[in-house]
This record gives structure tokens, C-alpha cells and sequence, in this order.
């Protein structure tokens, strides 16, 4: 399936024959690719395979929402604006997130996620299953607030990048290491907690592009 | 993904709030029905690690216990729609800090 030509298509070359959403599209397939990599080891379906589809849905997510003023990716399904897990947006962030994306796509996706939350209905508190549509009736995965709900914890799990990078931060302690006898002390006790600490945060961050 | 704000938290909580008062639904399966909606409390339990929404989950896998042939559709065995998604509901429960509701959560 990884030799689908169709899947790394963006939207410059033509691309919005494929659809994107998980239930039919690419997020679909990068979910599969997940599920095996998860299973079978990191290396089942390479990255090179999987960053240009990534970086399709990405553009094609751009295309789609440029006539959207805070909304930086937007997708269509049977030229509907899906917003739930299913067929339309929450379903490809969700996919999304599993990534680990350069800061520019992270700030797009996390824009989008904000974009998603604005989208409540007021009264309710549900989710409309599509762009525009005011009817409020759906609570279920596919459609409205259970999709968001299970999205939005993952969201809310994965990760930001820390603000110092660990060979910087590294680089701090080992200055403050040579100031003084005491703190050095200390700080060799501590070190090794906080070297364990930065790869634990950047470990999402891992994978070069 | 959103250092010092809380905003995506309280979002999932409160639509967990939504599925809560509103998603005993008519119908039994994980895309559209009580299975799915009982897989958003073990996402918030494992969240929050707050026991309240193990509770929610399993009091909807309750209803499903109790009304599950009533809700099942014709061909009620699939995975998405019918009664294979609620046996997978029901496998989670036993232990919710592991749930994964099924190809949505790796």
C-alpha cells in the first residue's frame, strides 16, 4: 500500500483525488502505519515513507483552510468540512499528533485544535459534526463531542518541546558544575536525573525530517 | 503542545461533560453509539487518573450489559456498529489505564 502513488500527492500537484480522512483517506494509512510500527518496531514503514504523506496531508490541510481566517488546515470529505473523528477533522489531528512535527506544522496543528474548540456549541457544549451545520444532535466517536473529547486528551498528552534544548541545558550544568565544589556535588547527583528528565521530554522530538 | 494553559484539558473535559449527560444513546456500537461514548471517560480517566470517569464508563457499559441485545442492530457483530466493539469495551474495563479505543488510540 506504501507504493500508492496517489498517497504523497499534495494539493500542487493535483492532489486532492485522494480524501484524507482517517475512515477512507491518508490519515487512514498513517494510522495503519502507526499500529505497525507500534507492533512489529519503529522501522516497519520507514520514514521516508511516511514524512512525504505527512507532509501532503499538511499542505493539503493549508489548501483547504486558506479561505479560513484562524484556521490553519482544514480538510473536506464528499466536499463537506467534517470536524469530527470519523470523515473529518479531529480524526486527522488525532493521526497528526502521533508525529513528532517540526515547530511550524506543530503550530498549525496546535492552531487547528484551537480553531476546533471555538466550534462548540455554546449551549450545549457539543460539537457540530460539520463546518456551518447548526444542527446539535450527535454525541458519539464519529460525530460531535466524544471524537473531541478522547483528541483533545491526547492533545493535552503530547509533549511540547522544552524551552532549553538538553545539550544547552547540558552545557549549563556542566559550567555550573566547575563553580563550586558544593554545588558540584549536588548537581552530579542531580544531573543524571535531569539528563534522564530532557531525553524523556525530547524523546517525542526525536525523529529528524 | 500547550505549555502552561490548560486549555485542551478543560476542552476535554468539558465535552467528557457533554457525553456524560447526553450519550446514552440508541445505539450500541463504538461509532455511533454507547461503546464509543464510554471509550471517551477512559480516555479522560487515564487523563486525569480521576476515578469518576472509570465510574462513567463502566455505568454505560452497564446499560449495554443490561439492554445490549435490544440495541444490537441485524447484523450486529461488527466491530464499528455493533457487538464486537462493546466486547472490546467490555475487555478494556478490566484494565482502564491500558484502554485504547480501537483503531483510534495506539
Amino acid at each position: 500500500m506504501a507504493k500508492e502513488k496517489a498517497l504523497p500527492v499534495g494539493p500542487e500537484e493535483g492532489g486532492f483525488g485522494m480524501s484524507y480522512d482517517l475512515m477512507y483517506g491518508r490519515a487512514g494509512f498513517l494510522w495503519g502505519a502507526l499500529f505497525l510500527n507500534k507492533h512489529l518496531g519503529e522501522e516497519a514503514v520507514p520514514k521516508d515513507i511516511l514524512v512525504p504523506i505527512i507532509d501532503a496531508v499538511l499542505a493539503g490541510g493549508r489548501a483547504g483552510a486558506s479561505d479560513i481566517k484562524e484556521c490553519p488546515l482544514m480538510y473536506r470529505w464528499h466536499g463537506t468540512r467534517y470536524l469530527g473523528a470519523a470523515n473529518g477533522l479531529a480524526g486527522i489531528l488525532h493521526v497528526l499528533l502521533h508525529f513528532p512535527l517540526p515547530s511550524e506544522d506543530a503550530e498549525d496543528v496546535k492552531g487547528t485544535l484551537r480553531y476546533l474548540m471555538s466550534k462548540r456549541f455554546p449551549h450545549s457544549g457539543n460539537y457540530p459534526s460539520s463546518e456551518g451545520n447548526p444542527r446539535d444532535k450527535l454525541v458519539q466517536w464519529s460525530h460531535g463531542a466524544t471524537g473531541m473529547a478522547i483528541t483533545f486528551c491526547k492533545a493535552a498528552q503530547v509533549r511540547h518541546k522544552p524551552f532549553l534544548s538538553s545539550s544547552v541545558f547540558l552545557h549549563i550544568l556542566h559550567c555550573r558544575n566547575m563553580t563550586s565544589k558544593f554545588v558540584g556535588k549536588i548537581l552530579s547527583v542531580i544531573s543524571p536525573i535531569c539528563i534522564c528528565r530532557c531525553f524523556l521530554m525530547t524523546e517525542n522530538f526525536e525523529m529528524q525530517r | 503542545m500547550f505549555p502552561n494553559d490548560r486549555e485542551l484539558r478543560d476542552a476535554a473535559i468539558e465535552a467528557g461533560e457533554v457525553v456524560w449527560k447526553s450519550g446514552l444513546v440508541k445505539k450500541m456500537g463504538l461509532a455511533d453509539g454507547v461503546s464509543g461514548n464510554a471509550y471517551a471517560f477512559l480516555s479522560l480517566y487515564r487523563l486525569t487518573k480521576e476515578s469518576i470517569y472509570e465510574e462513567r464508563a463502566k455505568s454505560f457499559a452497564s446499560c449495554l450489559y443490561d439492554n445490549a441485545k435490544s440495541l444490537a442492530p441485524a447484523n450486529g457483530y461488527s466491530l464499528f456498529q455493533g457487538l464486537a466493539g462493546t466486547a472490546c469495551l467490555l475487555f478494556d474495563l478490566l484494565q482502564p489505564q491500558n484502554s485504547r479505543f480501537p483503531g483510534y488510540e495506539l
